[in-house]
């Protein structure tokens, strides 16, 4: 009997540190991987599609979205998450979902506080549980770009993969 | 479906206490906070800037009322609302409210914010459809300045939205109210009443095929969704709203 395979998404990640926002959804997020002590990830919402033609329940965004999932547990070390943008003249947002992720479900927190170009900031959240973080423009402005988000320390490290043969 | 029973009335921070009068002490019967548990509502949000706060006195004569504002330097996802998680997938959904934005000056060009939304559970389309079966919002225009624009969910392939049906408001208070019907063309719409009490001749009406948002299970109320210049515009100032009920099938009224 093998007995093996814990593929933790540690060991994965610095090898997807540009992530495909191409196959991602609610129901197929893609992941934060960890690189160099930290979790962050490089992505294109011009590579996505619009997920969530609604934010919030209370905004309308038929601009393309980029969704991730995480965890929170008492291993965490990151306190913000920064999003910052490669395109000068995009508007970038980003928001996070607790425990489910919709168009209709309610956010969490928001950072979308500066105009095109700039970065925003979001604190990581602090309770346990599972949480949704959504990349997308600023309400009606539009466009999309390339971005990072890095959060300031560790999130939990998700169990990408678990098997018993 | 229980037809004709009311589904929620939620005087913003009163529930149950319209009408009463507490002479002298009228914040002595206002929760502090518009959701529950202190208060009715089943959630709020203040985010990106968004705040809300109980204030007196209400309108339509009663003690209380919920103040929104956006502070300055809010975002784009600023949130001022109160959240009612009590409609069940309603194919009827009918609601009401009261709400005065004289503070809102001056107002025109492109600033816009939205001050309700009935919201189905699940989008449609599935990916990247919206789950605004009815949105309203308050832009420029019409006699006092200030209008409200009410654009509804439609299966019509390309965009999923309704043409705007625009009401002007008055100065001072006014009383909206919304019908939405679920069904496919030729039987979903949403009938409007603002500043009407006249059940059988609504203010306008808005033909809709809204069948695949199934109905209504959420109503957002306050301000959300505002244009860069409504918030470069209108920071501190408040939008009040009071007295929301909300129904499945008879006319609410004044």
């Amino acid at each position: 009997m093998k007995k093996n395979a814990f593929l933790l998404a540690s060991g994965l990640l610095a090898l997807a540190g540009v992530g495909s926002a191409q196959a991602q959804s609610c129901a197929t997020p893609l992941i934060i991987p960890i690189v160099g002590g930290n979790h962050t990830v490089n992505g294109d919402t011009c590579a996505g599609t619009n997920q969530l033609g609604t934010l919030c329940g209370a905004f309308s965004s038929p601009e393309n979205d980029v969704i991730y999932r995480f965890n929170i547990d008492a291993t965490r070390t990151a306190t913000t998450f920064t999003l910052s943008t490669s395109t000068p003249a995009w508007n970038p947002a980003m928001l996070y979902l607790a425990g489910s992720c919709g168009g209709g479900v309610s956010c969490a927190d928001v950072g979308d506080n500066n105009g095109a170009g700039a970065s925003e900031t979001m604190p990581v959240p602090l309770g346990n549980g599972v949480y949704y973080i959504i990349i997308t423009s600023s309400p009606g402005a539009g466009g999309c770009g390339a971005f990072t988000i890095a959060a300031n320390g560790k999130l939990p490290v998700a169990l990408q993969k678990f098997s018993v043969e | 479906m229980k037809s004709n029973l009311k589904i929620k009335a939620l005087s913003v921070a009163v529930m149950g206490l319209a009408g009463v009068v507490y002479a002298g002490s009228s914040m002595a019967v206002c929760p502090t906070d518009p959701a529950a548990p202190a208060g009715p509502w089943t959630s709020k949000a203040t985010l990106g800037g968004g705040a809300l706060s109980i204030t007196t006195p209400g309108l339509h004569t009663t003690e209380c009322v919920l103040s929104a504002h956006f502070n300055a330097g809010a975002g784009g996802l600023a949130s001022a609302f109160v959240r009612d998680d009590t409609p069940s997938a309603e194919p009827r959904f009918r609601f009401r409210f009261y709400t005065k934005v004289d503070a809102i000056t001056p107002f025109s060009g492109l600033q816009k914010v939205q001050l309700f939304t009935a919201n189905s559970a699940a989008s449609f389309p599935v990916a990247g459809g919206s789950v605004q079966v009815l949105r309203a919002s308050l832009i420029p225009g019409g006699g006092t300045g200030r209008q409200v624009s009410f654009v509804a969910g439609t299966n019509n392939g390309t965009d999923y939205v309704s043409a705007p049906f625009v009401a002007p408001l008055a100065v001072g208070e006014n009383y909206v109210e919304g019908e939405v019907v679920i069904g496919a063309a030729g039987t979903g719409k949403v009938n409007i009443w603002v500043n009407n009490n006249v059940a059988g001749t609504p203010t306008g009406t808005i033909n809709v095929d809204n069948a695949g948002w199934v109905g209504v299970d959420t109503a957002i109320l306050g301000m959300a969704d505002s244009t860069t210049s409504f918030r470069a515009n209108q920071a501190a100032k408040d939008i009040l709203f009071d007295e929301y009920d909300s129904r499945r099938q008879t006319f609410i009224g004044q």
